[in-house]
């Protein structure tokens, strides 16, 4: 916690009585300067005024001046003191926020002034902040559990291969631990990037991107495997489609959805890619007419490790989805799933140009 | 074949000298960033390994140095980082390739042998014709023989078949093609690359013997004369 910001003993009236005060002084100041003048302007006019018509004058005058110093001071102080009891309150609610680790709540916006604007800018801190450790936490929470499994697989292997003493054994129980490595590095490192992706943490340098071209080669990347899949891929891109964006994040967007698709879509089943300009954006579709994405599952499967094969049955680490999410957010873009026409699922992407 | 490994965390450096020596490499190791530089500057390397993060002088600015003193050996950065505009800042300061930790002994290695024979490749000028055994390519005409039969490939293939005649003899990975032949820096989760090369492997051994084309596991594939 920073002392400067959140633990500095303020206390409650000193600043409004202090500003009140140099108020005061100032009115006075100024008053006993317009006193004089009139004093020396009646002395003046009215040379000949006598001692009593002169002091009468003067008095009354003294009182007015009084009496609209109690009300300068009177209207000063109150403006003062609503203002610092404002930050008090706020001071209060940001202070009951870090003892209670609590960044759910918001501050109240009072009024339409400044003050609200400002209180505005500090919920939107709030807002972020309270997005980014959640991030965090979710990535926390992702790494304990799908780690945790390789790790036990691992650990049982070597203490059975431990108990024997059978070289070709020991070798069979490395080339296994090597492979459970490789799948927990892959995990791991795009558990880093979606970290990096959903934190705003990645810098996207956008440079113009060539999508119907990029798009293109993805297919072409994917067709291969689509027939040994025994699956129809096909494509119609619009030509010219070009967007600002990282073409390596794009690319593995795309392959993902496709490597979806190639889990997923049985043999005999057709996957096709769609581009073309619309209102909104670039928006290019992903469908299939595989088994399709049960309703209830469809927020679902862009969360972490999220499967819809309860068994676990494929391969894969469980964010490709994630990650596509996070890439088509980081390009201000939309991603949604629906039913295709084709029967399966259709995913829809929208990515602004610009 | 000497090279200078600069890394300072002692016991990476300790793994890949044991690893590269028994591989068949002379190294010498500094663990600091001016050491490196002294080092690079007083001898002759046939590469360097570089790491990004060094203690006294990190390892891009070492690299820019040394390429502005017209010190041409080939490097290979090692960096914890794995983002493309590392990989481009990399590169731009004067690496030759890019390799992302933890990455794969064998990974490495495979990378290490397609630079050295970049860099002798690179002193013989362009080529127009590439050659392994009874196959041979024509970089102008855009055409593949095998045998004296012609050989049609689509322009990817052809492309494929272009880099694994140029390292042809070591071992290129998953990842090293993607990287040269598509031009894409993520691995996919499916196995995209081998369907490319089970095609490429079946226009060009299908009718020939011996066959070239071969998949060495767990690293990645070599084209090679005879079996």
């Amino acid at each position: 916690m920073a002392p400067g910001i959140f633990c500095a003993p303020v206390d409650k009236f000193s600043a409004p009585v202090r500003l009140a005060i140099i108020a005061l002084a100032l009115f006075l100041i100024a008053s006993l300067f317009v006193f004089g003048y009139f004093d020396r302007t009646l002395a003046g006019l009215l040379p000949d005024a006598t001692g009593l018509l002169r002091q009468s004058l003067r008095t009354s005058h003294l009182k007015g001046i009084l009496l609209m110093m109690l009300a300068g001071f009177a209207i000063v102080f109150w403006l003062i003191y609503r203002f610092y009891s404002r930050i008090e309150t706020y001071q209060r609610l940001v202070r009951k926020m870090v003892a209670s680790a609590d960044l759910s709540s918001r501050l109240p916006v009072l009024g339409d002034d400044e003050f609200a604007t400002l209180t505005h800018d500090l919920n939107a801190v709030l807002e972020r902040t309270q997005k980014l450790a959640q991030g965090v936490r979710q990535a926390g929470d992702s790494i304990a559990h799908d780690l945790r499994t390789p790790l036990t697989r691992m650990r049982t292997d070597v203490e059975v291969a431990l108990q024997g003493d059978d070289p070709l054994a020991w070798r069979e129980t490395l080339e296994r631990i090597l492979a459970e490595v490789g799948g927990m590095q892959s995990t791991f490192n795009s558990l880093l990037a979606l970290g990096q992706a959903e934190a705003g943490g990645m810098r996207l340098k956008a440079k113009e991107v060539d999508m119907s071209r990029l798009l293109d080669e993805i297919v072409e990347l994917y067709t291969p495997s689509a027939e040994e899949h025994e699956l129809t891929l096909q494509s119609d891109i619009s030509p010219e489609l070009k967007l600002m964006g990282d073409k390596q994040l794009l690319a593995q967007t795309f392959s993902n959805l496709l490597d979806n698709a190639m889990k997923y879509v049985p043999a005999g089943g057709a996957v096709q890619l769609r581009a073309e300009l619309q209102d909104s954006g670039i928006e290019i579709i992903v469908e299939d007419n595989g088994p399709g994405i049960p309703e209830e599952m469809r927020e679902k499967i862009f969360e972490r490790f999220a499967r819809i094969d309860p068994s676990r049955t494929l391969p894969g680490t469980g964010l490709g989805l994630a990650l596509v999410k996070a890439f088509v957010e980081l390009h201000r873009g939309t991603i949604s799933v629906e039913k295709s026409n084709m029967g399966g699922a259709a995913f829809r992407i929208t990515l602004p140009i610009q | 074949m000497k090279f200078l490994i600069i890394e300072d965390d002692v016991a990476a450096a300790d793994f890949l000298k044991q690893g590269l020596s028994s591989a068949g490499y002379e190294l010498d190791v500094a663990h600091d960033g001016e050491r490196g530089l002294t080092m690079a500057r007083d001898n002759a390397y046939d590469l360097w390994l570089v790491d990004v993060m060094l203690p006294k002088m990190d390892g891009l600015t070492l690299l820019k140095t040394l390429r502005e003193e017209g010190k041409l050996t080939p490097a290979l950065i090692l960096s914890a980082r794995g983002e493309v505009d590392d990989r481009v800042d990399g590169l731009r300061a004067g690496g030759d390739d890019y390799i992302v930790k933890p990455y794969a002994f064998s990974e490495l290695v495979a990378r290490i042998e397609a630079l050295l024979r970049r860099a002798k490749t690179a002193a013989a000028g362009p080529e127009t014709m590439l050659e392994v055994a009874d196959l041979s390519m024509d970089l102008i005409k855009r055409t593949v023989m095998r045998a004296g039969q012609e050989i049609s490939l689509k322009p990817r293939e052809f492309r494929l078949l272009e880099y694994l005649m140029r390292n042809a003899g070591q071992v290129v990975t998953r990842t090293m093609l993607l990287e040269n032949v598509w031009d894409l820096y993520f691995d996919p989760q499916t196995n995209v690359v081998d369907v490319h090369i089970s095609r490429l492997r079946f226009k060009v051994d299908k009718y020939f013997s011996p066959p070239m084309l071969h998949t060495v596991r767990g690293s990645g594939y070599i084209l090679r004369t005879g079996g």
